[in-house]
């Protein structure tokens, strides 16, 4: 895993694993045999990824919301109501918003990414960890921390300015603020897409342009550019749709003046009284459409994308001496951690410690009297919270678990058996990669209450299955390439030893990829811990989750006690993942 | 053993036996065919090798040679035919029968080896005879005697990842034989390794495979491994074997100019027949005047080639008398230590490998003026392609 904390996010980025050779396992195995672990893994996936956008499709054209007992007939007013300026002025919002995130993100990340990888930048190590240290933190509260920086009157960034004498405020609920908060916290994806694709560069490659001739600059434009320009085209796009579907940013930082995008319009529209499901609907589909294309794209792009790897070998990437500029650079990068990491926990810590929200200047922020820690002293007997911590930990557990298992049968059996449809099986695995997260909710919460299949609604379970769909592009790649790396004749001289294939899996595959598999459950595990989006419109009064409470606390304005429980949640989550990752160092 | 053999085909050497009753069995191939959608990559395949024997698939990547061998163990099923180890069936279209690969006894030494790199050597060459299911104390005892036999008696604690390409052979090889298997095969084993090292195993192989008499199939592209190893050599070309003969017999009479090409005959010539004045045989160089005598009747067909060895071009510095005579020039000498390998142009495009002794003081340098004798015996003139003399397929 090249990146330290959590390995790279890597549904669409990675190129297709490798075709390895797929044994004929044909040898006595009747027609039942061959077809019946398909069938199943089939129907799974398909409650998992066909139920909820099937669901969304239904209710986009019925004129009821789907519950049981609904009498729905079929109409286009849902997307007829589309047609309002409040609706243009929401796509237009979520694109500029997405196109200024993106590009943010890929200059702070991607500048980077570069600098550690590619240059003499000094405290290489901690700029590293300045890449990637953000991911703790999860965009709900990365928004309201910057809310509490830059609001436009209160902020504590704004008293700075006046403190300083400076008339200038940042008002951070308006499109710049939300491009700025997107930015810094999906700068973390551009790092680590634009950083493999740097180490994957076979230094020879720019070493023959020196050799033919070139000059330093010219080797970087005619050689290393162009062989990572479509993996850099391929991250943009990505953080691109990441950033068009996020609810929790525009949601926070647009409510106030009223700066709509599509997804936080859906959810609107949802928890609205009386709910508007239809239209939520109708919008959400419009929001998956454009996802489609642009995942369809990119994959487009990363098709070119095969001659940058010549090999997928670890290279020592080539250094290059950029002098005096270093020093900028690594203050440049300081800058980065300062704006995404530092300044985001002093605001949330100074919220969680004053039970008085409002400060008449900037020096009121030292005044250690008014400060206390009540806000995390209640939290040993608040209710909700202990709930949540607890429901957390137990989602991430079981899928963890249950996506782990459920990713290695279905990864296992696209890669390394010749078992009809598995073709079908790795296109909904990675279907979910163009399917909104709200969508996803909204589909869970329609499908499970109309259907009435299995009394699951309301339960952890119906999360546990949402995050599974939901993260399973993630899960599935990443078991997915670990298997690929593990030689298919290491099985087969199993079996030719003598082994079942049942056994040979056991003693052999399994053991190889166990670092893989369990690096992809930890991802899996945070992943789970970090969710909202889906879970927004999956929780009930006893499944309430950590990142609910928060965004509940948000809501009712209660900011000390949303700030304590996100600095415990931020914490809880650095901790877990520093732990994993020492745990595998000392695995090898 | 009965090995029943079947007169229409190349009966293997009695003689491959081992004499100490090895557990070697026959394998026979019917009719084997196998394709990949629209690929065919073994059309229509007849094999018999005999208990003991050393059977090598010799040819180009994609001729069928990896195919077919994945076929006997089971890692491929066969699209058509019929597969006996033994004497018994393991894979027969006709009735969809087919012995799962893990009960057909059949070792297999991989082109990656293969060795289990999160365990031991020992337990890499356990763990067969753990299927089996025989006793620890048995398997301890059986590791140590495999591993004697390879020479890795040493290594057994050490871990399988920290070996080098060379003892990952032999732990490779201690694997598939500790099996005790019907049939070991070998895809291209050595074809990893440096070449010093791939020649000292060719010997420790052949070595190992006569004293445990074991029937091997054995897939490689390079000649001189498959004429040093095999009883017998099967030329494969497009999924179809093009000859079956022993060693000494493919090198002398290669049966056709791919056959001769693949055996690194470096000289082959497109020629058409003349008939000279006193009716010796005879065959004219395509393009070029230069007119051979051949030692016997040139062949009918079409696509003649002259073939001859570059140890039997001949090269004197000053003109020879007798048959096959030309002049030319130098244009490459190279000194491959045992031998001097030379270049020489006889003008019009043609040049001519010639290798002769190191030892010769008469070196010769390039550029310099230089006669070439070629004995009429020597020269080969073979058809595009030919089926071997007395084939029967």
């Amino acid at each position: 895993m090249s990146a330290p904390t959590l390995p790279p996010e890597p549904p669409l980025v990675q190129p297709e694993p490798e075709q390895g050779r797929r044994p004929d396992r044909g040898g006595g195995t009747t027609r039942l045999v061959r077809w019946l672990p398909v069938t199943v893994l089939v129907v799974l996936l398909s409650f998992l990824v066909v139920l909820p956008v099937g669901m969304l499709v239904y209710a986009s054209f019925s004129d009821v919301a789907p519950r049981p007992g609904a009498e729905p007939s079929f109409t286009l007013d849902n997307y007829r109501g589309l047609l309002t300026p409040g609706v243009g002025s929401a796509l237009l919002n979520s694109v500029l918003v997405s196109l200024g995130g993106t590009v943010a993100a890929l200059v702070m990340g991607g500048g980077l990414a570069w600098l550690v990888t590619r240059t003499n930048v000094p405290c290489k190590r901690l700029l590293q960890v300045a890449g990637i240290a953000p991911l703790f933190i999860s965009s709900m509260i990365g928004a309201l921390a910057w809310a509490l920086l830059s609001s436009p009157r209160t902020g504590y960034l704004n008293q700075a300015l006046v403190a300083l004498g400076i008339p200038f405020t940042f008002n951070v609920y308006s499109l710049t603020g939300m491009i700025l908060v997107f930015g810094l916290y999906y700068a973390p994806y551009a790092f680590m897409f634009v950083q493999s694709a740097l180490s994957l560069m076979n230094p020879e490659l720019e070493e023959a342009g020196e050799a033919h001739g070139a000059t330093k600059v010219r080797v970087a434009r005619r050689v290393s550019f162009p062989l990572i320009k479509p993996a850099v085209m391929g991250a943009a796009i990505l953080v691109f749709v990441l950033i068009f579907e996020n609810f929790p940013i525009p949601t926070i930082l647009g409510a106030r003046e009223r700066v709509d995008t599509i997804p936080s319009q859906i959810y609107r529209l949802i928890v609205s009284a009386p709910p508007d499901a239809n239209r939520a609907a109708s919008l959400g589909m419009i929001l998956m459409a454009i996802m489609v294309t642009l995942v369809y794209i990119q994959r487009r792009v990363l098709a070119a994308r095969e001659y940058t790897t010549v090999s997928g070998k670890g290279f020592k990437p080539r250094v290059n001496d950029i002098g005096r500029w270093k020093w900028v650079g690594l203050g440049a990068g300081l800058a980065y951690l300062f704006l995404a990491v530092v300044l985001p926990a002093f605001a949330l810590l100074q919220s969680s410690l004053r039970s008085h929200q409002y400060i008449g200047s900037f020096a009121d922020l030292f005044v250690l009297s008014d400060l206390s820690p009540d806000a995390f002293t209640s939290m040993l007997t608040y209710g909700p919270f202990q709930l949540g911590l607890r429901n957390t930990l137990i989602l991430g557990v079981l899928t963890a678990v249950i996506g782990g298992l459920l990713h290695f049968v279905l990864a296992y059996t696209v890669l390394r058996t010749r078992s009809p449809g598995r073709g079908l099986l790795e296109y909904l695995a990675m279907a979910p990669v163009g399917i909104p997260a709200l969508v996803i909710g909204m589909g869970f919460l329609w499908g499970w209450t109309t259907l009435d299949l299995l009394p699951i609604y309301g339960t952890l379970v119906i999360l546990a299955l949402a995050y599974i769909a939901r993260f399973m592009p993630q899960g599935f790649r990443g078991v997915a390439s670990s298997i690929t790396q593990v030689h298919p004749d290491l099985e087969d001289s199993a079996i030719v030893s003598g082994a079942n294939r049942i056994r040979a899996v056991w003693r052999i595959t399994l053991p190889l990829i166990r670092v893989g598999v369990v690096s992809t459950m930890l991802l899996l595990f945070i992943l789970s811990m970090r969710e909202l989006s889906t879970s927004i419109f999956l929780f009930s009064a006893e499944t309430r989750i950590l990142s609910v409470v928060i965004f509940e606390q948000w809501e009712s304005g209660r900011w000390p006690r949303a700030a304590a429980i996100s600095i415990i949640y931020s914490s809880l989550l650095m901790v877990l993942t520093v732990i994993s990752r020492k745990w595998f160092k000392t695995e090898g | 053993m009965p090995t029943r053999t079947t007169p229409a085909h190349a009966a293997p050497p009695a003689a491959a036996g081992p004499a100490d009753g090895g557990h070697g069995r026959s394998v026979r191939m019917r009719g084997l065919r196998k394709t990949f959608g629209s690929a065919v990559a073994v059309k229509s395949l007849d094999l018999d090798i005999g208990a003991g024997e050393m059977l090598v698939l010799l040819g180009p990547s994609g001729c069928g040679k990896t195919t077919t061998m994945r076929c006997v163990v089971g890692l491929e099923e066969p699209t058509e035919g019929r597969i006996e180890i033994g004497g018994d069936a393991v894979f027969d279209a006709r009735t969809h029968m087919s012995v799962p690969v893990h009960k057909r006894n059949v070792g297999m030494v991989f082109q990656s080896y293969a060795i289990w790199p999160h365990m031991t050597v020992a337990e890499n060459v356990a763990f067969p005879l753990q299927m089996k299911g025989l006793g620890r104390r048995e398997i301890a005892a059986e590791v140590e005697r495999t591993l004697e036999l390879v020479g890795m008696e040493a290594f057994g604690e050490r871990p399988a990842s920290k070996l080098s390409g060379g003892q990952m052979q032999r732990v490779a090889l201690a694997r598939s034989v500790a099996m005790r298997p019907g049939v070991l095969l070998l895809d291209e084993p050595l074809s990893n390794l440096d070449a010093k090292l791939r020649d000292r195993l060719r010997f420790e192989l052949r070595d190992l495979q006569q004293r445990v008499g074991i029937t091997a199939i054995y897939v490689t592209h390079d000649q001189s491994e498959a004429l040093a190893l095999a009883d017998r050599v099967a030329v494969m070309r497009d999924g179809e074997i093009v000859q079956l003969a022993p060693p000494l017999e493919l090198y002398r009479n290669p049966c056709n100019t791919f056959v001769a090409d693949f055996l690194g005959v470096d000289n082959l010539f497109p020629v058409e027949r003349v008939t000279d004045d006193d009716g010796a045989p005879g065959v004219r160089l395509t393009g070029h005047g230069l007119v051979l005598r051949t030692g016997q009747e040139v062949p009918a067909g079409s696509g003649l080639h002259a073939c001859i060895r570059p140890e039997h071009v001949r090269v004197f510095s000053a003109a020879p008398g007798g048959e096959n005579v030309a002049a030319g020039r130098v244009r490459v000498a190279s000194f491959l230590g045992s031998q001097m390998r030379y270049e020489i142009d006889l003008g019009d495009d043609l040049v001519v490998h010639a290798a002769c002794p190191a030892e010769d003081d008469a070196m010769l340098r390039e550029r310099e003026a230089v006669w070439i004798r070629i004995d009429p015996a020597r020269v080969q003139v073979l058809a595009e392609d030919a089926a071997p003399a007395g084939d029967t397929r």
